[in-house]
């Protein structure tokens, strides 16, 4: 069983993978964006489309 | 008659078609005009003024020989410098694309030749059509931002260096900037209009978007270069209809729908007491004025929006990236960061929850022609560190709807303000329609200072 991780976890993933990616330097530089992309996950975590729903990487016309 | 540089679209064409303007002459009053005014402006990145003014004899001399290509023989087009066009340099604002001439021209720049069409020359775009700010002045306040991406396409329109210039927006890069230059956007359903030869910034969100000063001019760059392509991967496989035939059947007074909520918090007690002011007066014209909610799913557009951007703008790319992050500018080099770092499980939802936010919102607009919102939530802001706010575009983007921009007045600072409606997908024809009985009950007509 896994459990939804909350915004600090996201936000500590995010820094971990950040500083192993960009280094520790970059890492420290984008703070504020991880912030903002560990809230926009957590958004969308915190929200899951119906089961039937397929990703929409080109829109079909209606 | 007007200053050849003061015409639209339609009425250049117009005038070429009536032998009471050459092609040449419209060339040149263009060109003339750039050369007085966009050293304060610094709309343009590149123009060849030799290959615009052999073009245009080259319309001339078809026109005499055979008589129009198309809608828009002799009239010359700007283009966003995302655009390729073969032979010319397409460097996208970049360091990175400094030197890059594409071989061949974009789907949508073929569709403007065909149709008689010239191309004056690549319009600024901020880096990679992103968030870094270019170089371009908001002509109604040089301290402003013009907005961005489609910064210098929408200088250019808004100062009459050209009557019709190309932009895309991937968030809201063509109707902020338009509403903050006071010029009509016309951002199109997702896949209406080719992408293939447009430098990217996130494929499943690109639209190419049309910066006119009329909303029948929107309509003629439309019928233009509307159409399916089997080159573009995200390209509508739908037939296209006579758009101007299609607004004068709506040429009556609509069923607008009001939107609340977000856009109403979102706005400055100015800018929100104007949209009411606007609808209002629409009313008072005919139209019927309802208000509409946005449907739950409304809350997670934005973030899907920025995920999605972020992934893709990462793929893209990832291998000029490896060597040369150093020349990427500080906001697209940290949205490419934060695309290599989301997970592929948060995108894909977000992907799946923007599927569901289109769903929602299409339902959302039965029951009247079109809804409209404010176009941003105030007017250009005093910032050139930042192109503005596109919160009131990125939903419409997300959802791949149509929408439009209609200039509707000026703020108390002198700025413009603007009104924009979105419409089912492809029904550009209804929303065309409703923009220009609005734009007539309106009558609002915005030129900034002249700095010739």
């Amino acid at each position: 069983m896994t459990v939804r991780r909350n915004r600090e976890e996201l936000l500590h993933d995010l820094a971990v993978r950040a500083e192993a990616v960009l280094g520790e330097e970059r890492a420290a530089l984008i703070a504020a964006a991880l912030e903002q992309t560990a809230r926009q996950l957590d958004e969308i975590s915190s929200t899951m489309p119906e089961r039937d729903v397929e990703p929409a990487f080109y829109h079909n016309p209606s | 008659m007007s200053e050849p540089h003061q015409l639209g679209i339609a009425e250049a064409a117009d005038a070429i078609r009536q032998g009471e303007l050459s092609p040449s002459d419209l060339a040149r009053s263009l060109l003339d005009r750039i050369d007085a005014i966009d050293g304060c402006l610094q709309a343009w990145a590149t123009i060849d003024r030799e290959e615009v003014l052999g073009a245009a004899r080259q319309r001339e001399e078809e026109m005499s020989r055979s008589g129009p290509k198309g809608p828009i023989h002799g009239v010359p087009v700007g283009l966003k410098d995302i655009f390729y066009t073969a032979g010319m340099k397409t460097a996208a604002g970049s360091k990175v694309y400094a030197d890059f001439v594409p071989d061949y021209d974009a789907t949508v720049v073929t569709k403007i030749k065909n149709a008689g069409g010239v191309v004056l020359g690549k319009a600024v775009t901020t880096e990679f059509a992103s968030g870094d700010p270019s170089p371009s002045k908001n002509p109604w306040n040089r301290a402003h931002t013009p907005g961005g991406s489609s910064s210098g396409s929408s200088v250019a329109v808004a100062t009459q260096m050209c009557a019709a210039a190309l932009g895309s927006q991937t968030g809201g890069s063509t109707c902020r900037p338009a509403a903050y230059n006071g010029i009509v956007g016309l951002k199109p359903t997702y896949g209406r209009l080719s992408r293939h030869g447009v430098v990217p910034v996130s494929w499943s969100l690109d639209t190419v978007g049309i910066l006119v000063r009329s909303i029948e001019d929107a309509a003629v760059m439309l019928q233009v270069m509307a159409g399916y392509d089997p080159r573009d991967p995200g390209s509508v496989d739908a037939p296209v209809p006579d758009y101007r035939q299609l607004m004068d059947l709506s040429d009556k007074p609509p069923r607008i729908g009001l939107l609340r909520g977000f856009f109403q918090e979102r706005s400055t007690p100015e800018v929100w007491a104007h949209t009411e002011a606007v609808a209002e007066q629409l009313r008072q014209a005919g139209a019927t004025v309802t208000d509409v909610t946005l449907p739950d799913s409304f809350a997670t557009a934005h973030s899907c929006q920025r995920i999605v951007s972020s992934v893709e703008c990462a793929a893209f790319h990832e291998e000029n990236f490896r060597d040369r992050a150093d020349e990427y500018g500080p906001r697209i080099r940290s949205s490419i960061e934060m695309g290599m770092l989301i997970p592929g499980v948060h995108y894909l939802q977000a992907q799946r929850l923007r599927r569901q936010f289109r769903e929602d919102m299409i339902a959302m607009l039965t029951g009247v022609d079109v809804v409209m919102t404010p176009a941003t939530p105030a007017p250009a802001p005093e910032d050139l560190t930042n192109t503005g706010d596109p919160a009131f575009q990125v939903p419409w983007t997300s959802a791949g709807l149509p929408t439009a921009v209609v200039p509707s007045g000026l703020s108390e600072s002198g700025l413009p303000v603007a009104v924009q409606f979105g419409a089912p997908p492809l029904q550009e024809g209804r929303l065309l329609g409703v923009a220009r009985w609005s734009e007539r009950a309106l009558g609002v007509s915005l030129s900034p200072p002249d700095y010739s």
